[in-house]
């Protein structure tokens, strides 16, 4: 009965059972949002029911996240499996985005060793204090010409850039509107500038228009160049012509897009010659160039300006010297090595083509992020542990990262991946998704027995 | 059974959300509750649906405009779904709307509405009009339907009590996904006044479809 159910307190409060009428478990009946709100008045009133649910949610797949690796993030690694303590082997890596190899690169290492020597590990102060080094210097002169603007402002993470920036930059009374699948920094921002905050359906310009031309005042809009959960990029032609005629300005996180798209490797804006046209141009250390912060790239004029009111920047320590020295080494050989994003795109083409072929579900990605689209939010993680099983690495992504029944998981391509990994990574994960009735039936069997 | 323990079956209860400025969500809620946001300035407006065959007021249809708002989450009880505050009832029926208003607390309008679902493949349309007039026309999509048991926080208030009811929804088939394939169109009217309309998408971000239900509603909680 309903009314027993109802009145019957803690144990097994489970409402969720599957087709044949068993419970689920807890884990698979609730997710981090519910857990945001709570009674009572002590802050940690809270903890009690989220640790319930997290006794069951962790063992369930949520120990999935954040597994530690034994070595560098290159193609393959080794995975501690914090559920059973056992060492995963020589796992297929397509978690890490760690997009050209450029993390581990011997030339980048000694360059690395070598600021270590001069400089010592950290920053030891705030970039607008003590914390500015010759290396600092070097490396936003080095990334200014690189992106052809006038200057660039470093920061110590990717996140507070975008926190950093907008908040900088934005006020109450003014307006930002953000495409509805912006970066958690970009949405951060928003909350921290106090303007209002609106949001236009994911690549839907129309609805950007409705937005922006209600509102007089100061307008910016937030795109990324390629989004991160389903690697599509931004229609950034028709974003920018919005924008123009509502005389907004915009600011491109191109985290997942420079060094990789256009001519140069400047980004989507490059890709699509509306570099110009973009007023604020954030990136990051951590994915192509394989180190740690963000920039922002733009007129000296902006960079003057934000030096002083990116509070994130301002009140952080400066980037440590010695990742500073390896991302800057990072960004020469990118430089001298176009073959690194030729060999990207390529493997990128032919993963794509193979995951398609094999009747994996990858969406409309056109990049090197490759979402596995899953859809069955109560089997992603059993199918996580598979994977895991089977000899790959890739990393669950579940509501609320994003919507309902579209679980996924993630899959990052690098330039570092031979073919040979290419082809045995799409064959396992096909073979796996078959079991799952996900993808078709395929010929041949799983040839690693890794894991 | 409790005397004070409602019973409601239905053959459809459809259920979409839409993004609603959270300025505007605040002047839809009672001072003493807050709107839960989904991201920064934007909180939740539910439209939901029913077509009741049996029940403690007989059949009836019924339409219910609610904004999310925080659960009530305690150590030892059942986790909700959700809850939220229904601002706006209409109902087909004077028994369905004068038991909505005695026994629930529910603010309700004071005229009959018609409702009229169309089945689609898959999808569920709904137009809902008070004496020829429009007031709303809801599409709602389906995605895979299995059996499943909700539980929801209702709160409601009268002139000098705020209320909360657990409301148990139970279903041989739901389907819930954020797909966003239906649709809304709001119209002006005495039942929407309070939503501004020019701000309110037109594409629910979260669908929700339950056929053969029943929704349980547990004796008030005077808070």
């Amino acid at each position: 009965m309903v009314e027993d159910k109802h009145t019957s307190g803690k144990a097994g409060r489970g409402m969720f059972a599957d087709k044949a009428g068993k419970p689920l478990p807890l884990a698979m009946q609730y997710d981090y949002t519910n857990f945001y709100f709570g009674s009572g008045n002590d802050p940690f009133d809270m903890l009690g029911p989220f640790d319930e649910w997290w006794k069951d949610a962790e063992p369930a797949g949520y120990y999935l996240y954040g597994l530690p690796m034994q070595g560098e993030p290159g193609t393959r690694v080794d995975i501690r499996n914090t559920k059973t303590g056992k060492i995963h082997k020589n796992l297929l890596n397509f978690a890490s985005y760690n997009y050209l190899g450029l993390s581990y690169r011997p030339e980048v290492k000694e360059a690395v060793v070598k600021a270590v020597e001069i400089y010592g590990n950290g920053a030891s102060g705030s970039p607008i204090l003590s914390g500015s080094m010759e290396v600092h210097v070097e490396l936003s002169e080095q990334l200014a010409r690189f992106k052809n603007k006038e200057a660039v402002l470093l920061f110590p993470t990717g996140y507070s850039v975008n926190v950093g920036v907008i908040a900088g930059l934005m006020r109450s009374g003014d307006l930002i509107v953000a495409d509805q699948y912006a970066h958690a920094s970009l949405v951060d921002g928003m909350i921290l500038s106090k303007a209002t905050s609106r949001f236009f359906r994911h690549n839907k310009v129309e609805d950007l228009e409705r937005k922006l031309k209600k509102f007089t005042g100061k307008k910016l809009v937030l795109v990324e160049g390629v989004y991160s959960m389903d690697g599509d990029v931004a229609v950034l032609p028709d974003i920018v012509d919005v924008c123009k005629r509502y005389g907004a300005r915009i600011l491109i996180d191109e985290a997942h897009s420079t060094f990789i798209y256009g001519q140069n490797g400047r980004g989507v804006a490059e890709h699509f010659g509306l570099e110009d046209e973009i007023d604020l141009h954030v990136g990051t250390f951590s994915k192509s160039l394989g180190g740690q912060g963000g920039f922002l790239a733009g007129s000296q004029q902006l960079i003057n300006y934000l030096r002083g009111f990116s509070r994130s920047r301002f009140f952080s320590c400066g980037l440590s010297p010695v990742v500073t020295a390896g991302i800057l080494k990072a960004l020469e050989i990118f430089e001298e090595e176009p073959q690194l994003r030729e060999g990207l795109w390529s493997n990128v083409i032919y993963m794509q083509k193979l995951l398609r072929e094999a009747g994996v579900p990858i969406g409309q990605s056109e990049s090197q992020v490759i979402p596995i689209l899953i859809q069955d939010d109560a089997r992603i993680f059993e199918i996580g542990e598979e994977l895991l099983r089977q000899g790959i690495y890739l990393n669950p992504v579940q509501y609320p990262a994003v919507p309902k029944h579209k679980s996924r998981f993630r899959m990052s391509i690098s330039s570092t991946h031979s073919r040979q990994e290419l082809s045995e990574g799409a064959k396992i994960i096909s073979k796996v998704l078959e079991r799952y009735g996900i993808c078709p039936s395929q010929p041949d069997t799983i040839t690693s027995k890794r894991g | 059974m409790s005397e004070s323990t409602g019973h409601y079956y239905f053959k459809e209860g459809l259920s979409c959300l839409f993004e609603i400025a959270t300025e505007n969500a605040r002047q839809l809620l009672p001072g003493a509750l807050q709107p839960l946001e989904r991201r920064p300035e934007s909180s939740v407006l539910s439209v939901s649906v029913f077509d009741f065959f049996k029940g403690d007021a007989g059949p009836y249809q019924e339409l219910v405009l609610s904004v999310l708002v925080p659960p009530l989450v305690t150590l030892g009880e059942r986790l909700p779904k959700a809850a939220l505050y229904p601002f706006m009832v209409a109902t087909s029926t004077k028994l369905g709307r004068l038991q909505g208003i005695d026994r629930w607390k529910l603010p309700h309008l004071m005229k009959d509405i018609d409702v009229a679902f169309t089945e689609g493949e898959k999808k569920m349309h709904v137009r809902v009009e008070e004496g020829g007039e429009p007031i709303l026309e809801l599409t709602t999509t389906g995605h895979t339907f299995d059996p499943t048991e909700l539980l929801f926080h209702s709160f409601m208030s009268d002139d000098c009590k705020n209320f909360k009811a657990d409301i148990t929804m139970k279903g041989a088939s739901y389907s819930e996904h954020e797909f966003e394939q239906g649709s809304l169109v709001l119209f002006g009217h005495e039942m929407t006044s309070g939503i501004m309309l020019d701000d309110l998408p037109d594409r629910p971000f979260r669908e929700q479809w339950m056929r053969n239900g029943v929704e349980i509603f547990s004796p008030l909680e005077v808070l």
